[in-house]
C-alpha cells in the first residue's frame, strides 16, 4: 500500500504546531544539548590540533659538531632510520636551523645580529616510538658517540609531564562529548514519548480501522525527525555563536597561555555541525520509531 | 456447514454460490485464559453466517468483550481456532493483521473519537489511515454521514454533540469501509433509552445491507424487542445460544 505523502505532511505539519509548546520546549533542550556535544567535540579537536604537535614533537635531538661532515651527517641519518625505535626523523640544516633561531629568538634582533649561521649545530629531530624516558634515553646513548655527534638532548621532563595531562584532559573532554550525545538522545526520545503518548488514543483509532503500522509510525517519524534537525539547527547556530566568540576571545591572544593553543579549523566547525544534524536527525526519528512502537503491539 | 480451514476468498465466494450461505464467523473450541489463570472464554464454539445479527449477553466479567476483541485480534486465543471469512486469523501474520481489520469495524461505548477533529474529519480519518484517495474520502464521507443522519453536522466538534449523537459518528467511522462485519460493545451502554433506540435502528439498518453485526450488551429492552440471536455467556462459557432469543 502506498503511504501518502501528502497526508504524511500534513500530519507531520499539525502535530508539530498543536504542540507548539512541547515542541519549542523539547527544541531548546535538544539544542542545548547538541550544541554542549558540538562544543565539546571542537574543544577536544582543538586540544588535540594544537598539542597534537607538542606530543608528537621531539622527544630527542641529535645535535652535529658544527663542522660535521656530509658523510657524518649521512650515516647517522642511516643508523637513525635504521634504528627500531625511532618512529620518525627530520633534519635541520644550516638555514632551516637559522630560521627557527631567529623564530625562537625575534624579541631579541641584537642577539640574533651576534650569531654567525655558520656556527649553528645542524640537528636531527628524532621522534622515538615510545614517549617512556627509559627508552628515550637508551636510543639517545646510542648516538652520542657517533662521530660527528656533538651531543643529545632529551625534551624535559615537565614538557613530558604537560603532554600527558594534556591527553588525559582530552579524553576527558571526548568522554564528556559522547555522555551528551547519550544525553541528547534521551532527551529527543523522551520528548517525542510524551507526544506519542498525549496521541495514543489516535493510534488505537488508526489501529482499529486498520492503519498498518508503518502508516500510524511514519507522521512520527517525521516529526520526530523534524523536530530533532531543528534542535539540531539551533544547536548549529549556537556552536557557530562559540566559534565566533572563542576566536575573538581566546585564540592568538597572548595573555592566555593555554586557552589561545586550543583552536580548530571551519572544518572542523563544519563536521561538528553535521554531525550534530546527524545525530539529531536519526534520534528523532529511530527516537518515535521505537516510541510508537509500544503501541502498536499486535 | 463447515468450512474448509483456510480457505481463500475466491473459493470460499465458490461455496457461498453453492450452499447460498456464508459462515463469516467461526470459533472452534476457543479459550482466552489471561495471566496464566483467569479464564476468559471457555470452551467456545460458535458459527456466525452473512447478514446475522447477534447480540451477546451476560453479565459483566462473563467473555462478551474478550469475544469480540479475539475476532479483530487485539487479542490472541491460547486454544481452539478462529476463523474470520474463512481464515485462520492466528496464523495471520503481524502486518496482514490490519487487513483484517479493514474488513471488520468496531463501535464502543466510550465512542473512542478524535476531540481535535470535527466530525467530517473522524469519519476521513478512518479512510486516510488505511490509504485511501482524497477522491474517494470526499465522495464517502458526505454520504456515510448522511446516512446515519448526521448530514448537517460535518463540521461540528465531538464535543459540540450529543452522546447519541458521538455514537452515530463512530458508527460512520466504523461503516464508511463497508466492512464485513461490525462488532458493537456496548454501543447504548452510555445513552438513555430513546437515544439507544435509534442507535439500533440504525445498527438495524446497517445489517440490513448484509454487514454482519455482533453487539454485546446488558440492554435487556433492546434484546427482548429485537428478538434476534442471543449468545449468552457466563464465565467465559457459551451458555446458551438461540435464534430469535431473548435476554435470559
Amino acid at each position: 500500500m502506498a503511504i501518502r505523502l501528502d497526508y504524511v505532511l500534513k500530519e507531520t505539519g499539525s502535530n508539530l504546531v498543536r504542540n507548539l509548546t512541547l515542541t519549542l520546549a523539547s527544541l531548546l533542550t535538544v539544542a542545548i544539548a547538541l550544541a554542549f556535544v558540538a562544543v565539546s567535540f571542537l574543544i577536544g579537536t582543538g586540544i588535540n590540533q594544537s598539542f597534537l604537535g607538542l606530543r608528537s614533537d621531539v622527544q630527542m635531538f641529535v645535535y652535529m659538531n658544527p663542522g660535521a661532515t656530509a658523510d657524518q651527517i649521512d650515516s647517522v641519518n642511516k643508523s637513525l632510520e635504521s634504528n627500531p625505535q625511532v618512529e620518525s626523523v627530520k633534519f635541520l640544516d644550516k638555514d632551516k636551523t637559522y630560521a627557527e633561531f631567529k623564530r625562537l629568538f625575534a624579541d631579541q634582533p641584537d642577539f640574533v645580529e651576534s650569531i654567525n649561521p655558520e656556527e649553528l649545530p645542524q640537528s636531527f629531530r628524532v621522534k622515538p616510538t615510545s614517549t617512556d624516558a627509559d627508552v628515550v634515553s637508551a636510543v639517545g646513548t646510542e648516538f652520542e658517540n657517533m662521530t660527528g655527534v656533538y651531543r643529545v638532548e632529551y625534551a624535559e621532563e615537565y614538557a613530558r609531564q604537560v603532554q600527558k595531562s594534556l591527553s588525559t584532559l582530552n579524553s576527558w573532554v571526548r568522554l564528556f562529548g559522547v555522555a551528551l550525545i547519550f544525553v541528547s538522545v534521551l532527551l529527543i526520545f523522551n520528548t517525542i514519548r510524551t507526544a506519542v503518548f498525549a496521541r495514543r488514543r489516535e493510534i488505537e483509532v488508526m489501529r482499529l480501522v486498520g492503519a498498518s503500522n508503518w502508516f500510524i509510525r511514519l507522521p512520527f517519524m517525521t516529526e520526530g525527525m523534524v523536530q530533532g534537525l531543528l534542535g539540531a539547527l539551533a544547536a548549529a547556530g549556537l556552536t557557530w555563536g562559540f566559534d565566533a566568540l572563542w576566536k575573538r576571545n581566546f585564540v592568538n591572544q597572548v595573555s592566555f597561555e593555554l586557552l589561545n593553543q586550543i583552536k580548530w579549523t571551519g572544518g572542523d566547525l563544519w563536521k561538528a555541525v553535521i554531525m550534530i544534524l546527524v545525530v539529531g536527525a536519526v534520534t528523532g526519528a529511530v527516537g518515535s520509531g521505537i516510541a510508537v512502537g509500544r503501541y502498536l503491539r499486535v | 456447514m463447515p468450512i474448509p480451514p483456510r480457505a481463500s476468498v475466491r473459493s470460499l465466494v465458490k461455496f457461498v454460490e453453492h450452499t447460498g450461505q456464508e459462515t463469516v464467523i467461526k470459533l472452534e473450541n476457543v479459550s482466552k485464559i489471561y495471566k496464566g489463570e483467569h479464564m476468559a472464554l471457555r470452551d467456545a464454539t460458535v458459527e456466525i453466517e452473512k447478514g446475522e445479527f447477534v447480540f451477546l449477553v451476560g453479565p459483566s466479567g462473563s467473555g462478551k468483550s474478550t469475544f469480540l476483541r479475539l475476532l479483530n485480534r487485539e487479542e490472541t486465543a491460547e486454544k481452539g481456532k478462529i476463523y474470520v471469512a474463512g481464515k485462520d486469523i492466528a496464523a495471520l501474520p503481524g502486518y496482514k493483521v490490519p487487513y483484517l481489520r479493514r474488513n471488520i469495524g468496531s463501535v464502543f461505548q466510550d465512542f473512542k473519537l478524535l476531540p481535535n477533529k470535527t466530525v467530517a474529519e473522524n469519519v476521513a480519518f478512518a479512510l486516510e489511515a488505511i490509504g485511501r484517495p482524497k477522491s474517494v474520502i470526499r465522495e464517502a464521507v458526505p454520504q456515510i454521514l448522511e446516512l446515519v443522519g448526521l448530514g448537517r453536522k460535518e463540521g461540528s466538534m465531538p464535543d459540540e454533540l450529543s452522546g447519541g449523537e458521538q455514537q452515530r459518528v463512530s458508527i460512520a467511522r466504523a461503516f464508511v469501509n463497508r466492512p464485513l462485519i461490525l462488532l458493537a460493545d456496548e454501543p447504548t451502554g452510555n445513552l438513555d433509552p430513546a437515544t439507544s433506540v435509534g442507535i439500533m435502528k440504525l445498527l438495524d439498518r446497517i445489517n440490513r445491507t448484509g454487514t454482519t453485526v455482533v453487539m454485546a450488551t446488558h440492554d435487556r429492552g433492546i434484546v427482548d424487542t429485537m428478538r434476534r440471536r442471543v449468545i449468552e455467556l457466563d464465565r467465559g462459557s457459551v451458555v446458551r445460544d438461540q435464534a430469535r432469543g431473548v435476554y435470559e
